[in-house]
């Protein structure tokens, strides 16, 4: 529970950020997704089981932030949260190269993916186009957030109350 | 005795003959450039003991100031630091509140053009998803936001309004690629649809294309020719300005031109609104 607290106020502050401050960062077309990184990031560290419910509630979160048909971010989340669960049990690559490869094919995935649902919801075939001309840099973008990212989300999950407020070096008898 | 008497009274009349020729002289020549030789000598005689009272009293007074009397010069050293900072906040403030009087007089002056009444609105947020072009502004349903209502900004037209909330509603950019807008060439009467994605120039930062669509080969058009509103979508008004014309160029299949545009209203870094209603 705990857990799923502290993965609500992280979605909800990189969303916020992303929606104001950090809106054309670094471009206009190539976006922060802290979100997408994050559901990534537990795709890595977490069990299947435990790992489904935070991504789910990620999605439904970004989907409430997003002009999107409600729904399609949780889809494209969940199945991308899926490829990290099963490309890391398959193939393994060292440590930092493996968050960067595995970040960028998801992000390919990903914006193909929502590309395609988005074409097919609102009949405009631009979507493609666009996919087609941001894919390649958003990858690298995403690839390159997910090294530093990761182990950064990895330490956050992991905080408790004991380990913000207890002072370093207290032993207790 | 009386010799004596003669003689003080004598030296006296002298003294006071050579007082009063000084006297009519300064008064004979008052705009004379330099002092009197008189006063020069009792300048010069006078200058030397100035100097040296001068710097000692200003030396007592800089050792008083500077290194006795300093019980406050930490506490007003550090009042002052604050209201600097309060200051160069208010400076700043202004500054933006100039910015923000420009733009709203521009909206203001161009809603009564249209003769077109509104609201004025502020952007809270951006989308944000790359794919999309959407904004948030700070009025919503209870301020009488109705949905496909006109956008506009300072100098031209910036979209229409999507989905309502109660104190909040998403404007669609003329640049989403879900957007399409009848205009015309102002110059030539050449009526098109302006669609959301301009292809070439997406990647640039801070830079936001619509892109004419369905112009016709014969077309008048050329790169830099304003584009308006044509009204015809029965949506925008008539005449609101839009951007300006680039990069005309025939279509793949040769049936159509096609240009990039411009928009008057920098569509990312847009802050103030007006919905027409």
């Amino acid at each position: 529970m705990k857990r799923l607290l502290l993965i609500i106020i992280w979605a909800l502050f990189w969303l916020v950020l992303e929606s104001t401050w950090l809106n054309s960062f670094p471009t206009n077309s190539i976006r922060l997704d802290m979100v997408f990184v994050s559901v990534l990031a537990i795709g890595f560290i977490s069990e299947i089981e435990s790992g489904l419910l935070p991504a789910f509630v990620m999605g439904i979160i970004a989907d409430a932030f997003s002009p999107a048909p409600f729904g399609t971010l949780t889809f494209i989340y969940i199945a991308a949260y899926w490829v990290v669960r099963f490309a890391t049990s398959a193939i393994y690559l060292r440590s930092y190269v493996a968050r960067f490869v595995w970040t960028a094919a998801a992000s390919i995935g990903a914006i193909w993916l929502k590309a395609a649902l988005f074409a097919l919801f609102f009949k405009n075939p631009q979507f493609l186009a666009i996919a087609l001309w941001r894919f390649l840099p958003q990858a690298a973008w995403n690839g390159a957030l997910g090294i530093i990212v990761i182990p950064f989300f990895k330490w956050y999950i992991s905080l408790s109350w004991d380990k913000i407020f207890k002072e370093e070096g207290l032993v207790l008898k | 005795m009386f010799s004596h008497f003669h003689r003080i009274t004598k030296a006296a009349v002298f003294i006071i003959c050579v007082f009063l020729a000084v006297i009519f002289t300064s008064l004979a020549f008052p705009t004379f450039e330099r002092v009197h030789w008189y006063r020069q000598i009792i300048m010069t005689l006078s200058e030397p003991p100035q100097k040296v009272l001068s710097w000692m009293g200003n030396s007592v007074t800089d050792i008083w100031r500077h290194y006795i009397s300093l019980v406050d010069a930490s506490k007003e050293n550090d009042l002052i630091k604050v209201q600097l900072a309060e200051a160069n906040r208010k400076l700043i403030e202004c500054e933006e509140i100039k910015k923000e009087n420009t733009n709203l007089h521009e909206l203001l002056a161009m809603s009564a053009t249209l003769k077109l009444n509104g609201t004025g609105a502020h952007v809270v947020a951006s989308n944000v998803l790359a794919e999309f072009k959407v904004l948030t502004i700070d009025k919503g349903y209870k301020d009488g936001i109705r949905k496909n209502m006109v956008v506009i900004g300072p100098g031209g037209i910036v979209g229409r309004i999507g989905q309502v909330a109660s104190g909040e509603a998403t404007v669609l950019l003329i640049s989403d690629p879900n957007s399409a807008v009848d205009v015309l060439v102002q110059r030539s009467g050449a009526r098109a649809i302006l669609v959301g994605t301009s292809t070439s120039s997406e990647l640039k930062p801070f830079f936001s294309l619509s892109r004419l669509e369905y112009l016709r080969k014969t077309s008048d058009i050329k790169n830099g020719d304003v584009i308006i509103t044509s009204g015809l979508d029965k949506l925008f008004p008539p005449g609101v300005p839009v951007g300006t014309a680039n990069n005309v160029e025939l279509t793949t299949t040769n049936i159509f031109k096609a240009a990039d545009v411009v928009p008057f209203v920098d569509l990312s870094q847009v802050r103030d609104v007006f919905v027409l209603k």
